[in-house]
């Protein structure tokens, strides 16, 4: 550990505070004004862009508008033959590998079984890929801003119009920040071309060809829309896709900058900037604990680094313009968010090092969270609170003047067990049966985690992995022989669009629950929710749900493997 | 091979389960509002 | 549900060739204009010859006069990238690092097996990392000095020279090997 890495961490967290509430104010303002995007979505869209949606409406927007996007991205797969832009000739990926890739790019998961460069032509990263990150991105914070308005709705059922919501998402905050954020990428050497791979004739008399691509687009709204999917397989480890100290800083500043900026938004749209700041405090406390749990356990050797007689911190499957403090604050922060890009290998993390990112996920991504579900996702944990407390001192829960009621609590339940359970069930077959353990790279207690990471990431739809655990398999690295592993593909698939749209779907309801209620007045007895008390209530009901499911699972896996020397 | 248009039973296969799925999803609208 | 169909439709064409060709296209058209060298991969010239990128790491290994880049588990190849993927714990690892490590000896004897530093015998994550500690060059200047029969201060005061330092103080300085090889060359010209 050095001085220079904890100052990295706390310069992180003290620029990311400061554009929260610029981002967040700034947000606000776009949902609540009408402009000339409103018009333009009424002229696009017709009458489907006047509509004040219920609960229900905007929720079926969204799946028929996701449901679409699926079967066109899919298509766009499975036709790769057909496409320009492709350099190296490449076929078709198969339909198993295509129905998890579809999956997980329309859901913001952004899981990868395959490597971009030996598998996906420009085509599809530009108009495939690229753009499932724009509109994935777009749907959530779109879904965030439906379920905000329901708690601060005083009179009416509407939660907004989807269509409206979503392109203003994209041309009024996602565009014009990426193409800015693009090109100060390519200014730092970010490659940004059409043409084919080139070979150079290395110093040692050897040649390199080197896959290139038109990546610095990618890049930028892959981290700002805390999707995460690399153009290349080691993602964010690549030069090309990070190629310095700043471009890593700048990125990862990105992937949090809209989540924690929503918190804000919340806050200002029920007219209490406090309770914006309750919830991002209580999103950042966890947020730096975890950070600086990794960064401590990163700086020591491994076991199989003692074993080899080495001293020194755990340098592998990292690199060296990271370090140690930079590849542990980067695996924090793409692990509390949904993200699940990487700049160093998750697999190679030491024992403690490595159960941070999965317990992470394993709050349900509600650490700031992906843009949009992190929020809802945290809201729904903010009503369960609310709920425990008013149990605990005998009084009816009620929250911003609402009264939460059994419907309510109900919706929440669901919400907040609806993803653990899924990531039980679906690691609990995939390790029980067959052809789930066909996956498994590592041996021992490591293949057992790379499992329940598989699962843990691809139901919370972060997408990192213990990149060993294999989906898709290319003996010659390209589509023509490779093959899909079929159990694995569609059991994750399955996985994230569950832990996608069920949570989701879910949110709505509560905010159209709420929207029909009647507010009442702040008394003496109301239990205040902006107060620090009501931040360590918070935390505590996230980490209580996250905990109680998986603490067995985790010391079974990563923490087992950091309470031993033992090699396997 | 000319024009991949998506053919054979995988394929049949991924539209079989993503229309499931997202048809799941429109009960699930259904069964919440009885909640 | 049917009322969504259209206005989805519309959507999906709409946000695709905005978002997928239009933003990328335009990215492209900008970034090669105004920063040609850096979007099309910072490759680096010798002569007339591409040697490489400045951005992306080489295998050196066989030729013991240029500085050694650290271990790669795609030896260098930048047309399929992947990860080692063994965990803290395996044997496997375990093993590679005890080979890189007595190979790393052998090749600059006089250091302990204590002092190794750890990136020099560990996987990089991306497999074409560009870089070496500055622990590690240092021991690597001795080998080097004395195959070039160079004076020691210079190779490392070329070292310094192509250190690529870090923004303030986020990650880590690192020494470019490709660059730091070059100006090796050209010194010996």
């Amino acid at each position: 550990m050095t001085v220079a890495g904890w100052a990295t961490i706390v310069a992180f967290v003290a620029v990311l505070t400061a554009t929260t509430p610029l981002i967040g104010a700034y947000l606000e303002r776009v949902y609540t004004t009408e402009g000339r995007v409103d018009r333009l979505a009424v002229r696009i869209f017709g009458q489907a862009a006047r509509r004040e949606q219920s609960w229900q409406s905007y929720a079926r927007s969204v799946l028929v508008f996701s449901a679409l996007f699926f079967g066109l991205l899919y298509l766009i797969l499975r036709t790769q033959t057909l496409h320009p832009w492709n350099p190296t000739g490449l076929g078709s990926p198969p339909w198993d590998l295509s129905f998890n890739t579809a999956a997980s790019f329309v859901t913001n998961t952004n899981w990868q079984y395959y490597g971009g460069e030996t598998t996906m032509t420009y085509f599809t990263q530009m108009a495939g890929l690229t753009v499932q990150n724009f509109v994935s991105a777009a749907v959530g914070i779109a879904v965030a801003i439906a379920v905000i308005r329901g708690f601060a709705a005083h009179s009416g059922r509407s939660l907004g119009n989807f269509y409206v919501d979503v392109t203003k998402t994209l041309l009024l905050v996602l565009l014009p920040v990426s193409v800015i954020g693009a090109l100060f990428l390519v200014s730092q050497g970010l490659i940004q071309t059409l043409g084919d791979y080139t070979t150079v004739h290395t110093l040692a008399g050897g040649d390199q060809v080197i896959a290139r691509g038109p990546v610095a687009s990618q890049e930028w709204i892959k981290e700002l829309g805390t999707n995460g999917g690399g153009f290349f397989n080691v993602n964010a480890a690549h030069p090309y896709e990070n190629s310095n100290t700043l471009t890593n800083f700048v990125l990862l500043w990105s992937i949090l900058a809209i989540p924690a900026g929503l918190t804000l938004t919340f806050g200002r749209m029920v007219g209490s900037k406090g309770q914006g700041w309750a919830v991002f405090a209580a999103m950042m406390t966890v947020f730096v604990v975890a950070t600086a749990i990794v960064y401590v356990a990163e700086s020591d050797p491994t076991p199989a680094m003692h074993a080899a007689g080495l001293t020194g911190s755990n340098m592998e499957g990292k690199d060296v313009r990271f370090g140690i403090g930079s590849s542990s604050l980067f695996a924090s922060v793409t692990t509390v968010a949904s993200c699940g890009a990487v700049n160093a290998s998750m697999e190679s993390l030491s024992g403690f090092g490595g159960a941070v990112p999965m317990a992470n996920m394993m709050t349900g991504e509600v650490i700031f969270g992906g843009v949009g579900s992190g929020l809802y996702g945290m809201l729904l944990f903010v009503l369960l609170a609310v709920f425990l407390a008013g149990l605990m001192v005998g009084r009816t829960p009620e929250f911003l003047g609402k009264k939460i009621e059994a419907r309510e609590v109900k919706l929440v339940a669901l919400g907040t067990l609806a993803v653990p359970l899924m990531v039980l069930a679906a690691s609990a077959l995939a390790l029980a049966v067959k052809y789930g353990s066909q996956s498994i790279f590592d041996s021992g207690p490591q293949g057992f985690s790379e499992s329940i990471y598989a699962y843990t990431s691809q139901a919370n739809n972060n997408g990192s992995a213990f990149a060993g655990y294999t989906g898709y398999v290319q003996p010659d690295g390209n589509n023509a022989t490779a093959y899909g592993l079929t159990f694995a593909d569609l059991l994750g698939g399955l996985a994230m669009l569950f832990g996608r749209f069920v949570p989701l779907v879910l949110a709505l309801a509560v905010g159209g629950s709420l929207a029909g209620k009647r507010v009442t007045p702040r008394g003496p007895g109301t239990m205040r929710t902006d107060t620090p008390t009501f931040v360590v209530l918070l935390i505590g009901t996230v980490l209580l749900v996250a905990l109680l499911t998986f603490v067995p699972a985790l010391f079974l896996g990563p923490i087992g493997q950091g309470l031993t020397d033992r090699l396997f | 091979m000319l024009a991949e248009i998506p053919d054979g039973p995988g394929d049949v296969w991924s539209i079989l389960i993503a229309v499931a799925a997202f048809a799941l999803l429109f009960v699930l609208i259904r069964l919440l509002e009885r909640v | 549900m049917r009322r969504d169909l259209l206005p989805s439709a519309i959507a999906i064409i709409a946000f695709t060739v905005v978002c997928g060709l239009a933003y990328p296209l335009l990215v492209t058209g900008i970034g090669q204009v105004v920063f040609p060298g850096r979007a099309s991969g910072s490759l680096v010239k010798r002569e007339r010859t591409v040697v490489g990128s400045k951005l992306i790491g080489q295998d050196f290994r066989g030729r013991p006069e240029y500085f050694q880049s650290r271990p790669s588990v795609t030896g260098y190849a930048a047309d399929g990238t992947f990860f080692n993927n063994q965990g803290p714990n395996q044997k496997k690892l375990a093993d590679q690092l005890k080979a890189n490590a007595d190979a790393y000896l052998k090749q600059n004897p006089g250091t302990r097996r204590q002092d190794i530093p750890a990136d020099a015998v560990t996987t990089s994550a991306s497999g074409i990392d560009p870089h070496i500690s500055r622990a590690s060059a240092r021991i690597q200047a001795r080998r080097v000095a004395r195959v070039r029969r160079m004076d020691l201060t210079r190779v490392d005061d070329l070292i310094d020279d192509n250190t690529d330092g870090r923004f303030l103080f986020f990650g880590e300085p690192g020494v470019n090997v490709l660059e730091l090889n070059l100006a090796l060359d050209k010194e010996q010209q």
